[in-house]
């Protein structure tokens, strides 16, 4: 069989899996949305974050960086992971004890005040959009690769799907 | 004064107290501090500050300078990660601070 075949074979497979995952566990409430009723057991949870690293920013972004860096790349390695030991030392066990969803609500809980929510929000728009647009960047030149079509229409197809089982699944 | 009474009035466990909770704070705090002092040179002081000092040894064929940067770095990150939920597990039972 000829490549192409497998290559759109196995997508469109990986695909409707995520999008039947998604019809399924149809989200019903803000709870549901956000954290999936409290009921996914931890090792998903980290299941989750995983996936979340081995995306297009790591496969694409950070080996191209470290790359075209050489040495000087590496901070982008300890930075990343750094980062994370910060989150679990500073942040994760308190924000579980206060039972918030996000880490606005978190920030503003905990320091009484709105306008520390405010900034926090802020802060994560901006952490959120920097990401997502590295991320589409990342989807348009894996979409483009394998279908063909020029890069626009690649991110506009990854963008579709990906909004699609978004909106319906949510955390879930 | 007052964060103090409320944390009396708001506690759940007959028999904690306030002593215990502040015992138990001061253990988190000094876990958390070494930890990240840990970090903090593993990551900037061996990798950033000292690399031309470690880039003198080898391991497995790369200098000591440049493997902490690149992964050694990220290893021990894990392994604080690890360590922290497994002390704060064992603080947690010590002072018997009980998680719901």
């Amino acid at each position: 069989m000829a490549q192409t075949f497998w290559t759109y074979f196995f997508v469109t497979l990986t695909f409707a899996i995520y999008i039947f995952i998604a019809l399924k566990s149809k989200a019903s409430s803000t709870q549901d949305f956000y954290v999936a009723g409290h009921d996914v057991h931890p090792v998903v949870n980290g299941m989750a974050t995983a996936a979340d690293w081995m995306s297009a920013a790591s496969f694409l972004s950070m080996a191209g960086l470290i790359a075209f860096l050489g040495y000087g790349g590496s901070v982008y390695l300890m930075g990343w992971t750094g980062g994370f030991v910060l989150l679990a030392l500073l942040l994760a066990p308190f924000l579980r004890e206060f039972g918030k969803f996000t880490v606005p609500d978190f920030v503003g809980d905990r320091y009484y005040s709105k306008l520390a929510r405010i900034v926090a929000v802020i802060c994560s728009i901006f952490i959120s959009f920097t990401y997502i647009a590295g991320q589409m960047k990342g989807v348009g030149v894996a979409f483009s690769g394998f279908l063909g079509v020029p890069s626009n229409y690649g991110i506009l197809i990854g963008m579709i799907i990906v909004f699609f089982y978004a909106v319906l699944g949510g955390m879930k | 004064m007052s964060r103090n009474t409320e944390i009396l009035n708001n506690s759940k466990n007959d028999g904690l107290s306030l002593l215990n909770k502040k015992k138990y704070w001061v253990a988190t705090i000094k876990l958390t501090i070494s930890l990240l002092f840990i970090w903090f040179s593993v990551s900037y002081g061996a990798g950033i500050l000292f690399r031309e000092k470690l880039d003198e040894f080898y391991i497995g064929g790369a200098p000591l300078g440049f493997w902490f940067a690149q992964q050694g770095s990220v290893y021990i990150f894990l392994v604080i990660i690890f360590v922290y939920c497994f002390a704060m597990s064992h603080l947690e039972r010590k002072y018997n601070i009980k998680d719901d």
